[in-house]
C-alpha cells in the first residue's frame, strides 16, 4: 500500500511544534480533523486510543521514527499523516532517541491486512538514509508531499 | 539517526544477559570453541499474530533478540530482515500464517532460537519487557 493512498495530503505537518508525545498525538490528530477527515467529535476519542496503545509499549521504533496508530470505527478506510518535529520528540523509544519523523495511522476495525501492508511500506521508505535526510530537512507540505510520491514511485519499481 | 545502522548488534543488552562459556577444546589453539561460536541454526516459523508481525510481535522480539549474543535475522519473501530491528522486521510484511525462517547463529543460537520461535508463534505477543525466560 502506498504512502500516497492513505497519507492526507493537506494534513501533513512539516514543523511539528509539540515537544512531547501526547501533544504530538493531538496535534497530528488535529491537522486530520482540520483536513475534514475525522469527524470534530471523535477527534479525542482517537487521541485516547491511540494513547491507550502507546501504553502497550511505545511504537518509537528506532532511528528517529515513530509510528502511533490505532483502529477505529470513525473512518472507513485506512488515512494517516505524516509530521516532522526538528527538536525531536521523547516518546519512550526502544533506542532510547527523540523521534523526527511520525507517521500516524488510523484502521478501521476490520482490515488488519491494510495496515500491516501500510507498516510494510513506511518501514522500506524510512530505511533508506537520502529519504530521510531529505524529509527531515523539508520545510513544506509540498516538498514532503513529493518526496513521499518520489519514494513510492522507487518502491514500485 | 543512521538509518543504515546494523541494529546495534554490540550495544550493551538489557535483560541481564551473560555470555556463556563454550567449550574449550583440549588441543592449544582451542579449535572447538571456536567451532561453538560459529553454531547457525535456521527454522521454518508460522506467524500466529491474526494481525501478522505488526510493530508490537516485532518490538518484543527485538527486545527478546538483544538478549542474546547471537546473530539474528528473519527472511521472508526474499526478503531478510535483521532481528535486532522494529523497522526491518516491519519491512517483511509477514501476515497471518506466513511462514518465515529464522537465523540464528552465535554461541547462544539453541537457546536464543527456542525464546524467539515461542514469540512468533504466539497468537499475543508478550507485554513488552516481559519475554520469556529460557526454558518456560
Amino acid at each position: 500500500m502506498r504512502m500516497s493512498e492513505f497519507v492526507v495530503r493537506d494534513a501533513i505537518l512539516p514543523g511539528l511544534s509539540a515537544t512531547t508525545k501526547e501533544s504530538a498525538i493531538r496535534e497530528m490528530v488535529d491537522s486530520l480533523r482540520a483536513s475534514g477527515h475525522i469527524k470534530p467529535e471523535q477527534a479525542e476519542n482517537i487521541v485516547r486510543a491511540i494513547l491507550k496503545r502507546e501504553q502497550l509499549g511505545s511504537t518509537g521504533i528506532g532511528r528517529g521514527v515513530a509510528i502511533p496508530h490505532t483502529k477505529h470505527e470513525g473512518v472507513d478506510r485506512l488515512i494517516g499523516t505524516v509530521a516532522v518535529s526538528r527538536e525531536g520528540v521523547p516518546f519512550d523509544s526502544l533506542d532510547g532517541e527523540p523521534v523526527h519523523v511520525l507517521v500516524l495511522l488510523i484502521s478501521p476495525n476490520d482490515r488488519p491486512g491494510e495496515h500491516l501492508r501500510a507498516l510494510e511500506n513506511i518501514t522500506r521508505s524510512l530505511r533508506d538514509d537520502t529519504f530521510c535526510k531529505f524529509l527531515r530537512q523539508a520545510t513544506t507540505r509540498e516538498e514532503i508531499w513529493e518526496l513521499l510520491q518520489e519514494m513510492d514511485q522507487k518502491q514500485a519499481r | 539517526m543512521g538509518i543504515a545502522g546494523s541494529g546495534g548488534a554490540e550495544e550493551a543488552r538489557p535483560g541481564g544477559y551473560r555470555p556463556q562459556q563454550t567449550p574449550r577444546c583440549p588441543c592449544p589453539h582451542g579449535l572447538a570453541g571456536s567451532l561453538a561460536a560459529l553454531q547457525t541454526l535456521q527454522r521454518k516459523v508460522v506467524i500466529a499474530n491474526p494481525n501478522g508481525l505488526h510493530v508490537r510481535p516485532a518490538a518484543v522480539f527485538k527486545q527478546a533478540a538483544d538478549r542474546f549474543q547471537s546473530q539474528v535475522t528473519l527472511h521472508f519473501g526474499g526478503r531478510r530482515a535483521d532481528g535486532r530491528s522494529v523497522m526491518d522486521l516491519l519491512t517483511l510484511g509477514a501476515q497471518p500464517g506466513a511462514e518465515v525462517v529464522l537465523e540464528v547463529s552465535g554461541p547462544d543460537a539453541a537457546a536464543a532460537i527456542e525464546i524467539l520461535t515461542q514469540i512468533l508463534s504466539a497468537p499475543e505477543p508478550p507485554a513488552l519487557g516481559q519475554v520469556p525466560e529460557e526454558g518456560s
